[in-house]
């Protein structure tokens, strides 16, 4: 029985994967074997590790020979898959860690009757047929019609259906009767609008979430919906884990910070005490972050006094560096382009149900878009003139321009979106000045340390509070998954074993063949008879053809005589006879492996299945 | 003489391993490079990837680990750097259980500070490393999914939208393999492009040791190849005198600095070589005396 298991294992999978390579049709099963043979080689593994183990401390134990050698390998294999497995030092992984939300445990089982959405249809019944998105296969359940077995009659869907859940579902299947269906059903599925953004159901990780922290109306509003136990017990613990504290004493502080309007029910600064409440979304970080004023173009004025505030320090190519590149940054017609091109009215994409009615009132072309009927938004001469004095004038905050924008003329919510999206793409001071400083240090490039100081200030600070707002934003984090980081993350202690032991260790090794080999060619590589000479000759040509010294050497020669250049010889001895001997010897193999499969795996040869011991 | 001759053929073997180690150090202290001349094979990888369109998914499989990264990271990095400034969309993975750190160093050395336009997910993805050798190439050739459900960070494939629309690597326009033996080019050739001659084109890098056996399968099974740092180096040279104006970073000239060395070193042995067979002849004829 030790022995027909495996036997049987192999000769079956063998026999699957010979016939899946002869029959199309059964390419499946050939997959199923090798996803099966996978699942033996994870087992292997495992008894590789432990087979490691008995060898090794069985010599350690008998003080065999080198044992001590066996004793390093003992502790480095189980240092390596501790730190490995137990991912010491290394942070939860951030694509699933959903950062800035707090989960609830609630089954989709849990969840109360009223959020469940139903969508009375008159959809085919194939559609039940097909296998759904895995997204919501726990949450849509699909109903055929009363009166017509046929047809599917209702749509029924648990829990706020996500917009990467509906996306999901309209790629489910191509029929717009289904994707108008789905549209509907998200559009019924969805949080009410005080809710929007604000809490979710995320039913693959079986949790009610919220966003940030949970104002008192926003709690009364969820406890509203249900009295069930598991909703109400979801509830308070979404309060209790939305409205923890996060305090943080500040090193630094930029000079002049206030906490956004927006924000004052969540974040709260204190003398030199940062506090939030709940988790730090991503959307409130960057907004804590970005509290450094952005380059603006610079006159020529500003050019020359900034190049004056270095001194002396700079030569006259660094200096010429510098004018050129405060006077690149940017300027007022660029963001006037950009402003005017969002104003432009873009083609209204249509919604699958609108696709569907044109369909049935007979429409043969159907286009996805229709025009916009809002008119073009541009820029008028006074909104123009006062972009142009803002943009130069270091007093006005680019951030509130559109304000100022709004009130001399037409002004939309896209052209204020692309407004803040240039605004954000500009750098910082700091930013800017450390792109001068790797301009000017480039190559032979000196600065004094006073001129590095003076122009890296900004940067400095800004590193150091966005560092600040980042430890705030890990320390109020709410960890789901704690072992979901990467274990080789960068600063992890697996990292570190595999940068500083591992990979030098094998480079090391590798290396070491060049010793030997240059030992042996000295030594052994000796042309003894015609057959070693021969290998001798081949041997010499090919080395000499991979140095640029022995093209060198044969480049004199005239084209009739080129075959006997010593880049052509190369190529000629692999190309033609390498490859000559090579194809005999893997066609004698090929033949040999299948005879030697055969016998394996009809049982005749059984010498790896081990002596039985 | 003769006494010369025998203490000559006696040589303490640490004397040779100091020739080598002058050979290799004094190159690279000294910086010394030398011009590569794009052979015909170097031309034929730089030409199969230039066929393709902007978009094309590239399937890169990084199949080697620190031992021959000395070898074969300048080629890996060049082909990244053709991938990203061909504007292909990458799809990175590995037989080899060390090489997603491969992967990652490239992404980290290339894509990241050259082309910061491209974005994870959308322009190249990383899916890191399967267990099962060959086992892998034979099932993602009809199924990428059966294996991979996730990209090496966890991250759900069909939530990875460069991953929607591709079903198996047949979908793939061209395989690019860097390869440091077992499983590696051979595997690819016999279990990705045999079966489908007609749908998948590849092209690989590789070890020195491993050149001589990849040539039966050069051109029809395998468009073009680049063996060891003088393939690189010459298609690193194609590279970037294309895409990069000026002096390219120090990444994009490991190839032609390495051969360097290289060159030197290998001078070395056909010294050593003729040294060795001169001094095996003259004992031989002095045993004839």
């Amino acid at each position: 029985m030790k022995r027909t298991v495996p036997l049987l294992i192999a000769a079956i999978c063998g026999f699957v994967l010979i016939i899946t390579a002869f029959i199309p049709a059964t390419v499946t099963w050939g997959e199923t074997a090798t996803v099966w043979f996978d699942v033996l080689a994870a087992i292997a593994f495992i008894l590789g590790g432990g087979n490691l183990l008995k060898v090794h401390l069985r010599k350690v134990s008998d003080r065999a020979a080198g044992w001590a050698y066996s004793l390093i390998t003992v502790v480095t294999f189980l240092l390596t898959l501790g730190v490995g497995l137990l991912k010491w030092g290394v942070p939860p992984g951030s694509d699933q860690e959903f950062f800035g939300y707090s989960f609830a445990s609630l089954s989709v089982a849990d969840l109360p009757e009223e959020l469940t959405f139903r969508l009375p249809v008159d959809l085919p019944g194939d559609l039940a047929a097909g296998t759904l998105p895995a997204s919501v296969r726990r949450q849509l359940r699909m109903t055929f019609a009363e009166n017509d077995s046929q047809r599917l009659g209702t749509l029924e869907f648990h829990g706020w259906m996500t917009s990467s859940q509906k996306s999901d579902l309209l790629g489910f299947h191509d029929l717009l009767d289904w994707k108008c269906a789905v549209e509907q059903l998200a559009e019924r599925s969805a949080p009410p609008a005080s809710l929007a953004g604000k809490v979710s159901y995320f039913a693959e990780h079986e949790a009610l979430a919220i966003s940030g922290t949970l104002p008192e109306a926003t709690e009364q509003e969820l406890r509203a919906i249900s009295a069930t136990q598991p909703w109400t017990a979801a509830v308070t613990e979404l309060a209790r884990l939305a409205r923890a504290p996060t305090s943080r004493t500040l090193q630094y502080i930029p000079s002049g910070l206030q906490v956004p309007s927006s924000r004052e029910d969540s974040l709260k600064l204190q003398g030199q005490t940062l506090t939030v409440i709940g988790p730090m979304t991503p959307e409130m970080r960057a907004e804590l972050t970005d509290v450094f004023p952005r380059v603006r173009p610079l006159a020529e004025q500003e050019i020359e006094r900034f190049v004056a505030d270095m001194g002396d320090t700079l030569s006259e190519d660094q200096q010429n560096l510098l004018r050129g590149m405060l006077g690149s940054l940017w300027n007022a017609e660029q963001l006037i382009t950009v402003l005017n091109d969002a104003g432009k009215s873009q083609p209204v994409k249509k919604t699958y149900c609108e696709l569907r009615a044109e369909q049935l009132a007979g429409v043969d072309d159907l286009s996805p878009t229709r025009d916009s009927s809002e008119p073009d938004t541009q820029l008028n001469a006074a909104q123009v003139e006062a972009l142009t004095a803002a943009v130069m004038n270091p007093e006005v905050n680019l951030r509130t321009l559109g304000s100022v924008l709004s009130e001399l003329g037409p002004w939309i919510p896209a052209q204020e979106s692309a407004l803040q999206k240039f605004r954000q793409r500009l750098p910082t001071i700091g930013q800017r000045n450390r792109t001068l400083v790797a301009a000017l240090t480039l190559g032979d490039g000196q600065l004094p340390r006073a001129t590095l100081d003076l122009l890296l200030a900004p940067y400095r600070e800004e590193h150091l509070w966005n560092n600040e707002v980042f430890a705030l934003y890990e320390a109020a984090h709410r960890v789901k998954y704690a072992w979901s980081g990467g274990y080789l993350q960068d600063g992890s202690p697996f990292w570190w074993s595999y940068e500083y032991a591992f990979k030098p260790l094998t480079a090391t090794m590798f290396a070491l063949l060049a010793f030997y080999v240059a030992s042996a060619a000295f030594r052994a590589f000796r042309a003894k008879n015609l057959e070693a000479f021969l290998l001798l000759a081949t041997a010499f040509i090919i080395l000499l053809g991979r140095t640029p010294t022995g093209v060198w050497l044969t480049s004199g020669l005239p084209d009739s005589l080129s075959i006997l250049r010593i880049e052509n010889m190369t190529a000629f001895i692999l190309s033609v006879i390498n490859t000559a001997g090579n194809r005999a010897i893997m066609i004698g193999i090929a033949l040999g492996i299948v005879s030697t499969s055969l016998k394996i795996l009809l049982g005749g040869d059984r010498s790896y299945l081990g002596s039985g011991d | 003489m003769w006494n010369i001759v025998d203490r000559l053929a006696r040589l303490d073997r640490r004397w040779i391993f100091l020739l080598m180690l002058a050979a290799v150090a004094i190159p690279i202290l000294f910086e010394l490079q030398f011009d590569e001349t794009p052979t015909q094979q170097a031309r034929a990888v730089f030409d199969e990837i230039e066929r393709l369109n902007p978009g094309d998914p590239v399937l890169l499989a990084f199949d080697y680990d620190p031992a021959s990264e000395g070898e074969l990271s300048p080629m890996a990095s060049s082909f990244v750097l053709h991938c990203a400034s061909r504007k292909l969309k990458m799809y990175f993975l590995s037989l080899f259980p060390v090489g997603p750190q491969m992967i990652e160093e490239n992404i980290q050395k290339v894509i990241l500070p050259d082309f910061p336009e491209l974005v994870y997910g959308e322009d190249y993805v990383n899916l890191g490393y399967k267990p099962g050798y060959e086992g892998v190439v034979k099932v993602i050739m009809t199924d990428l999914r059966q294996l991979y459900t996730t990209d090496s960070r966890g991250t759900n494939i069909d939530q990875i939208p460069m991953c929607q629309g591709i079903d198996n690597v047949q979908d793939m326009k061209l395989i690019v393999n860097v390869s440091a033996g077992y499983p590696g080019v051979k595997e690819w050739v016999q279990y990705a492009v045999t079966p489908f001659p007609d749908k998948v084109k590849m092209v690989a890098g590789v070890t020195g040791v491993q050149a001589p056996f990849i040539y039966p399968y050069i051109p029809r099974q395998l468009r073009g190849m680049l063996g060891a740092i003088k393939g690189a180096a010459e298609y690193e040279t194609l590279v970037t005198s294309t895409y990069i104006e000026g002096t390219p970073r120090e990444i994009y000239q490991e190839g032609v600095r390495r051969m360097g060395p290289q060159s030197v070193a290998h001078l070395l042995m056909i010294g050593l070589i003729l040294a060795g067979n001169s001094l095996f002849l003259l004992q031989k004829w002095q045993r004839k005396l």
